[in-house]
This record gives structure tokens, C-alpha cells and sequence, in this order.
């Protein structure tokens, strides 16, 4: 008789003892999803800002080519080239190779001040063709010549590689967006 | 004796209550939060890709066009008008253009519309964008001063400027969320007609 | 009571776990809201990125547009690569396909892919014919052409004039061909002798067209015959200025001796040539020469070698081939010789026509150009700012255009249309007629959701360099060497040595060897 109410008892006891083992095994993992969900939409929300600037340095980089376009072609090499001494309009009158771009931030570490650059195949004010730059295809051919030689193509050159680039901090870490095109002198046919 | 499960019922059951009480307030806290973050953002977003699309599809009309004929005007002045054609192609030796076209802000309705053969009895219309204020954002078009420093004056909502053959578009575009909180977008892009 | 009476209920061990099945049910709600999360900020972002991409890839389509441009500049089609084997470019890939119409317009549609973006322009350009001297005998002023002289044309890319005679006339001609062009009138001057037969070489003859300017006429004198139209153009016609090659030099030459001097390129440049009588100036090509002046005396020769490449020649100040000169041409091609006159110090009686001198300087009433050889002109002369009378000693092939051009009578003249197409004074470079968006291409690299790097590994292509690409694999070219001496290379293009060449005078593409 005595040992069937302490059987239920000990059962009971041991009941109760798996209701609070399952609650706080539950509030563990509760919480622990809890904290994963709010890191999952904390980091979705940070991503937004980012993702804007990624779209803002893209139209910065198009604005860029797309001034260099406005340009004549026989200018643009020396408008943008790195060298102010070739500048049409007078030493350091060009826009030259370095551009900033209101609201981003400098990589540690960056080297001329400015989240953007425009690299053109150029050796000071001088246009190579021989030049060893694989992101612009050089060597190559840019006076229409055939040949790939060591003079300067400056003044009759009639294509021009381009690559405008950005480099900046962002919140979630350094950030890169290269644009590459060439440009001709392809002019309009006068009626 | 006393019953030993009676006590230790209504205390599981109270604490067990408020636990669960206090967890599910917490994580409907977080995903109220969370979802209204998220609202907000979508929203932001949803904002930024009219923006981005509206002025995609204006940059690339431009884009077409023959910039020796857009009549533009030169910043500090713009326009919130610009009438174009288009290239469609050569045909005998001529260029084929399109018919004309028109890219204008409505103001009042605050709408970027498009239109064909505008004028004429043959206009075909599309609104490209809804929300746009009578000034771009910052600009209170009261004085003529260039209230936010982009190089305009009173320019409207949707800005054209010519510079030879670059067209510098500004647009802003303005809306309330469901919290009455204003957003607004403003964006810039410039294009080199390529005819 | 018996402390076995508590009501039956279900067992609190059979309870067991249910907490735990309901955070986890909880779990899997969280776990698919998360998830979701992500998958649509996955979404946003990759639709982002593919605008982005999508401008990168209009960008790249651009730059296929300029490969193809400098290709059509050196005579190639135009086709840049193959949808199933593209070019390389930055960090895309791209194609052109190019199509040439009946007028020689050609259409370039250049595919440009980033990522996941995709852009397809359509440029229609049109090889740039030298627009002066498809005008043929050009004149800015009235063109008066003296009684007795005959005018016809040929075209020297298909052979020498002799092999293009028409036979059924009784002298050399060819019967056709002749462009005379104006932007005033153009005067024929009658014969006073009877109407001559239409074979016979006696009345001026023009065998092709006569243009007049707009609202002008041409003036039809007695016994001149025009077989071609008259009709007026629509509009005047523009001289352009010549790119004066750089010359700062103050060397003169006066030679008078038995033995021809030779002056020969690349870049040549004198302040003044003079070739007494007996004595003979040779240019040899390539070359460009500038002078500020150059005279032949009585007696004096002038032999133009192009063999090698072609000969320019620049004169700033005064040309001046004195009669009993002679002229002669190596090749009797007009493309291998052209000359440029660029001085403007000459002027009227009555309105003042053109002005152009330094101040303080006297006007000079004689016109710079003074051509009173014999022998043959076989080129290009283009004086637009001066007087030319074109003497009838001289065997005139090729082309001219001057401010006011008289030819004498009993002039001889041959336009050759070759020099419509050739590249003279470098005026090569194809011109934009179109530009446009067109719909991508149904190619299934563009349909393919990859990257086009992505896409070319998994078929096992590796996409060409952007500079090799033209399809035009096989190549002529006359070059100078690194001794400056003149060399000829043909064949495959990549088994070419450019690291040898200092200078490119001609240069031919084909996409077969036969084809050169």
C-alpha cells in the first residue's frame, strides 16, 4: 500500500522536475532564436545603407565617364591624365585623374586623398602604347597604326581605354565598384 | 494529508504563465520591431527604385538623342521640360528619327510624364512617376538663390540642364509612410547625347 | 479515502516534451521568417547589383563600338569576336557584328556583358571618304576651262590610264569619268573654230560631270561639249584647313649640281628648295616635306618616287615650277603623291578675297602657286586659299582644289577616283551617322543567368583580348624598321614582329590570305 503512493509520488515529483527542465531548455532556445532573428534583421537594415551607396557610386563613376564623354577626344587624355602640365587650358587648370565624391569615406590607408580615380594609359603626359597596364588591354594598338611601339601617342592616338574607379569605407567594410569603357574618335558625319 | 500536487500546480502554472508571458511579449516586441524596420526600410527602398527607375528611363531616351537639337537651358537655370527625338535607325542613307517626344514635369500633380507626338492629336502618354514636389529637395523656389547648393536656381522637382552635350538630370520625389513620416530622394544623373 | 480514488487524468509523463515541441514549432517560425529575410534582402541586393552590372555592360558595349571603329579605320569589316567566342574587356565581355549596306554605311552591333548585365548598342558609321577630292576639279571661285581642253577620269586602283581607254575615240580618253566642281561657275570657253565632231579632240571636251554651285551655272562656250550633267549643286562646298605637319627648320637647298639630291622621310622639313637648271630634286616616299618655299628653275626636274610609300608635301609660302620645268611621277599613281599649299597671302584687285598676313606686311599681288611645267602631275594639289592655273604642258592626273582654279587651253586632265577613297592628309577616320539602343541579341550566352565568365568556362572558351580581336587575321603592312629601312611583311598577323616597326605607311587586312 505504501509503496504505490511513493511510486506516484516519485512520478510526480519526477514530472515536475521535467516541466521546468523542458521550460528552461525552451527559454534557452528561444532566446537564443530570438537573438539570431534581431541579428538577422539588424544586419538586413545595416546592408540598406550600403546598398545605396554601392547605387550612389555607380552614378558618380557614370557622371565621371560621362563628363569625360562631353569633352572633345583630342582632350580628353590630357584633361584627366595625372600630369598638369599638358593641360589644355593651362597647368593645372584639368580635372586630372583624382575625384571626390561628397559623403564617402577614405580606405585607411588611401594614398592621394580621393575615393575616385580615372586610369588612363598615360606615363606622366605621355601615352604609351607599349605601356603594361592589363586592366586597360595594354599593349595595344591605340593610333590605329598596327603597331604597338614606345612613342608617344599623345596627339594622335584614336582610341583611349578607360577604367574610373571608387574605393571607400563603408560601414560594412572597404568597398570597390570599377567601371571600364573606351573611348573613340568617332565624330558625327557633317550633313 | 495535503494534496502535494495542488500548490505545486497552480505555481508551475503561474510561473510557467508568466514565462511564456514574457517570452512571447519579448519576441513580439522584437519582430514588431523588426518588422517595422524592415517596413521603414522596404520603404526607403521602394522609394529609391522609383527614383532609380524613373531616372534610368530618362537616361536612356536622352541617351538616344541628338543633343545639337535639345533647347535646353545652361545651369544656373533648367527646365522641367525637355523635348527630344530619338534615333531609330538609318533607311536609305537618312537617319530615321522618331516621332517627338517629351519628358515633363506635371507640376500640381506632381507627375514626370511621357509623351509622344505631345501636342498633337496622336499624343500617347505614360506617367513615369507620381510624388514629385514643385522643387527639387532643398530648393524653396521663393528667392532666386540656389537654396541647396547644387548650382541651379529654383529648379523644379525634375531639372534639366545642358552643358554642349551633357544633360544633367536632377529629380525628387516625396512621400509619406504609413506613420505620416516624410521621405524624400533626391538623385542626379548626367548623360552625353551619343547622335 | 483511499489515496488511490484521485481522478484518472492524463499522465503528467505523457505531457512530457510538450514544451519542447512548442519552441521548437516556435524555432521553425523564426527559423522561416529569418530565412525569408534573407532571401529577399538577397533579392534586392541582386537585383541591384544587376542594374549596376547592367550600366557596367552599356559601358563595355561602347567600348566594342570603339575597337570596331579603329578596325574599320584600318580596313578591316568592322566584326569584332563571335557571340560563342567573345572579347575580353575590363572585367565583361563583348562582340560586334557589322554589316555593310550598298552605300558602304555600315552598321556595327556591338553586345556588351558584366555580370549579370547585359547591353546591346546599334552604331551605323560611314568610312570616311576624303570629301575634296571626290569634288575632282575643284574650284571655291569660278572654274574656267580654256578652249581645247579635254577632261575625263579613270581610277588608278584599277590599273594605269592607258588600260582604261575607250578605243572608239580617235585620242586618249577614257570617255567618262570627269568631275569639274564649283561654288560659283564653271566656265567652258568656246572654240573659234566650226563645231568640231563629237570624236574629234579638237573643242573642250568634259567627259563626266560638270557641278556648278548653288544657283550657278555652267556656261556651255562654243564647241564645248559636257557629256554628263550640269545641274547645279545644293550647296557650296567648305575647303577645309590643312593640319600643317610641325616644321622649325631654317636649312635651304640650292642645287644646281648633275647628281639628284633625294630627300627622303619620314619627316622632312626646309625653309627653302630651289633646283637650278640641269640639276633634278627626287622625293622619295614615305615622306612628308614641308617647305616654306620650293622653285624649279628652267630646265630643273622634279621626279616623284612612291614606290616605297607615298609622298606629301607641304609648302607654306611659294610654289613655283617655272616654265621649261618637268614634272615625272616613278608609279604614275596620284595617291602616292599629294601636295598642300597652305599660304594665303594673295589677293585681287576689287574685294578684297583673302586676307591672312602678318601685320605690317605688304600685300603679295603674285599667287603662290606657280605651275608652269611640262611633263606629268600625277597626285593631289589642294591650295585653298590660292590662285592655280593648271597649264596645258603639264599631263594633269589625279586631283585639285584651289581658291580660283583657270585651266589653260589645251589642258590635259584626268581625275582619278581612287583618290576619292584614299588616305590623304590623314582625313581616314569613319564618322557616326547613327546611334541607338536596339533589344538584346537571342544568344545563349545572353540568356544564360551566369556571368559571362562563368558561362565561356563551362564551355570551355577562353574569351580573346579586346586588341586581337578583329576577325581580320591576316595582314599587309609596309613599314619602316628600327634602321629605317622600308620593309614588306604579309601574312598571319600574330607571326609579325610590330617590335620592329618604327612607322606604318600602308597596312591591308583580309580574313584570308588570298585576300590580301
Amino acid at each position: 500500500m505504501h509503496f504505490r503512493s511513493q511510486h506516484r509520488d516519485r512520478a510526480r515529483r519526477g514530472a515536475r522536475g521535467l516541466t521546468l527542465v523542458e521550460l528552461s531548455v525552451a527559454i534557452a532556445v528561444l532566446t537564443v532564436c530570438v537573438y539570431m532573428l534581431s541579428q538577422t534583421v539588424l544586419a538586413t537594415i545595416a546592408q540598406a545603407p550600403a546598398k545605396r551607396e554601392r547605387a550612389e557610386a555607380m552614378e558618380a563613376v557614370r557622371s565621371v565617364i560621362e563628363r569625360m564623354r562631353n569633352e572633345d577626344f583630342a582632350d580628353v587624355f590630357a584633361l584627366y591624365n595625372a600630369d598638369p602640365s599638358d593641360d589644355p587650358g593651362g597647368p593645372a587648370t584639368a580635372p586630372g585623374n583624382l575625384f571626390a565624391v561628397p559623403g564617402f569615406d577614405l580606405q585607411p590607408g588611401d594614398p592621394d586623398g580621393f575615393v575616385g580615380e580615372i586610369v588612363l594609359p598615360a606615363d606622366g603626359p605621355v601615352l604609351r602604347e607599349d605601356a603594361d597596364v592589363p586592366e586597360l588591354g595594354l599593349p595595344r594598338d591605340l593610333s590605329g597604326d598596327g603597331a604597338v611601339d614606345e612613342f608617344d601617342h599623345a596627339l594622335d592616338h584614336i582610341v583611349l581605354p578607360v577604367l574610373v574607379r571608387m574605393e571607400w569605407q563603408s560601414r560594412l567594410g572597404p568597398r570597390r565598384i570599377e567601371v571600364h569603357t573606351m573611348f573613340s574618335d568617332l565624330e558625327e558625319a557633317v550633313p | 494529508m495535503r494534496n502535494p500536487r495542488a500548490g505545486f500546480g497552480a505555481i508551475e502554472l503561474v510561473i510557467a504563465m508568466a514565462v511564456s508571458a514574457m517570452i512571447i511579449v519579448n519576441v513580439t516586441m522584437v519582430l514588431r520591431t523588426g518588422a517595422k524596420a524592415q517596413q521603414s526600410g522596404a520603404f526607403a527602398m521602394n522609394l529609391e527604385n522609383q527614383v532609380e527607375q524613373t531616372m534610368e528611363r530618362i537616361s536612356l531616351a536622352i541617351l538616344s538623342s541628338d543633343g545639337d537639337s535639345l533647347a535646353l537651358p545652361t545651369a544656373p537655370f533648367s527646365s522641367d521640360t525637355i523635348d527630344y527625338q530619338v534615333s531609330l535607325g538609318v533607311q536609305g542613307g537618312n537617319v530615321v528619327w522618331s516621332d517627338p517626344e517629351r519628358i515633363a514635369l506635371v507640376p500640381g500633380a506632381g507627375q514626370v510624364r511621357w509623351s509622344r507626338s505631345p501636342g498633337t492629336p496622336d499624343e500617347q502618354t505614360v506617367v513615369w512617376s507620381n510624388w514629385l514636389p514643385d522643387f527639387l529637395e532643398g530648393e524653396n523656389g521663393l528667392n532666386t538663390m540656389d537654396d541647396n547648393a547644387n548650382g541651379l536656381v529654383n529648379e523644379s522637382g525634375l531639372a534639366f540642364d545642358l552643358d554642349r552635350d551633357l544633360v544633367t538630370i536632377r529629380l525628387s520625389i516625396t512621400r509619406q509612410d504609413e506613420d505620416g513620416n516624410t521621405h524624400t530622394r533626391t538623385k542626379m544623373v548626367q548623360v552625353t547625347c551619343r547622335n | 479515502m483511499s489515496p488511490y480514488s484521485v481522478p484518472t487524468r492524463i499522465p503528467r509523463a505523457a505531457r512530457r516534451g510538450t514544451a519542447l515541441v512548442a519552441s521548437l514549432i516556435v524555432v521553425m517560425v523564426v527559423a522561416t521568417l529569418g530565412a525569408t529575410l534573407i532571401q529577399v534582402s538577397n533579392a534586392i541586393t541582386r537585383r541591384q547589383m544587376t542594374v549596376i552590372d547592367t550600366k557596367r555592360a552599356f559601358y563595355v558595349s561602347e567600348a566594342g563600338i570603339s575597337e570596331a571603329f579603329l578596325a574599320i579605320h584600318q580596313g578591316k569589316s568592322g566584326n569584332i569576336a563571335a557571340p560563342d567566342e567573345p572579347a575580353v574587356f575590363g572585367d565583361g565581355v563583348y562582340w560586334v557584328e557589322a554589316e555593310t549596306d550598298p552605300t558602304g554605311r555600315i552598321t556595327l552591333r556591338s553586345t556588351g556583358l558584366v555580370g549579370r548585365g547585359r547591353f546591346s548598342l546599334s552604331v551605323v558609321v560611314e568610312r570616311q571618304i576624303n570629301p575634296v577630292a571626290t569634288l575632282g576639279i575643284f574650284s571655291d571661285e569660278d572654274l574656267v576651262v580654256g578652249e581645247d581642253t579635254i577632261v575625263d577620269g579613270y581610277d588608278s586602283s584599277l590599273g594605269a590610264f592607258e588600260s582604261q581607254l575607250d578605243t572608239s575615240y580617235s585620242f586618249d580618253t577614257t570617255g567618262a569619268g570627269a568631275v569639274l566642281t564649283s561654288n560659283q561657275d564653271v566656265i567652258l570657253e568656246g572654240s573659234l573654230l566650226p563645231l568640231p565632231l563629237v570624236g574629234s579632240p579638237t573643242g573642250t571636251r568634259i567627259f563626266g560631270d560638270s557641278s556648278p554651285g548653288p544657283r550657278c551655272v555652267t556656261s556651255i562656250g562654243s564647241g564645248a561639249v559636257v557629256t554628263g550633267a550640269t545641274a547645279p549643286r545644293r550647296e557650296r562646298y567648305q575647303a577645309g584647313e590643312v593640319e600643317l605637319p610641325p616644321n622649325s627648320t631654317t636649312d635651304t637647298i640650292d642645287h644646281g649640281g648633275r647628281s639628284p639630291v633625294v630627300l627622303t622621310g619620314p619627316d622632312v622639313g626646309y625653309a627653302s628648295i630651289t633646283i637650278q637648271s640641269g640639276s633634278t630634286l627626287v622625293l622619295q616616299g614615305p615622306a612628308t616635306v614641308v617647305v616654306q618655299s620650293i622653285e624649279l628653275a628652267d630646265g630643273a626636274q622634279l621626279e616623284i618616287d612612291g614606290s616605297n610609300g607615298p609622298v606629301r608635301l607641304f609648302v607654306t609660302e611659294s610654289l613655283n615650277f617655272a616654265s621649261g620645268s618637268n614634272v615625272s611621277s616613278v608609279t604614275r599613281d596620284p595617291r602616292d603623291f599629294s601636295t598642300f599649299v597652305t599660304s594665303a597671302n594673295w589677293f585681287r584687285d576689287g574685294p578684297q578675297m583673302f586676307e591672312l598676313m602678318p601685320p605690317g606686311s605688304e600685300p603679295d599681288p603674285v599667287s603662290p602657286v606657280h605651275i608652269q611645267a611640262d611633263g606629268e602631275y600625277c597626285g593631289y594639289l589642294y591650295a585653298p586659299y590660292s590662285r592655280v592655273v593648271l597649264p596645258s604642258s603639264l599631263r594633269f592626273f589625279g586631283a585639285v582644289a584651289a581658291l580660283e582654279l583657270d585651266v589653260e587651253p589645251g589642258a590635259r586632265i584626268s581625275f582619278d577616283a581612287a583618290l576619292a577613297s584614299a588616305d590623304i592628309n590623314q582625313l581616314g577616320l569613319p564618322q557616326l551617322i547613327s546611334w541607338r539602343i536596339v533589344d538584346l541579341p537571342p544568344q545563349p550566352i545572353v540568356k544564360s543567368g551566369l556571368g559571362p565568365n562563368t558561362y565561356l568556362q563551362q564551355q570551355g572558351v577562353t574569351p580573346v583580348p579586346s586588341s586581337d580581336a578583329a576577325i581580320e587575321g591576316f595582314v599587309k603592312v609596309v613599314y619602316r624598321d628600327l634602321s629605317g629601312q622600308v620593309q614588306e611583311y604579309t601574312g598571319d598577323k600574330g607571326s609579325m614582329d610590330w617590335s620592329q616597326v618604327t612607322q606604318v605607311v600602308t597596312q591591308k587586312w583580309s580574313t584570308t590570305l588570298g585576300g590580301l
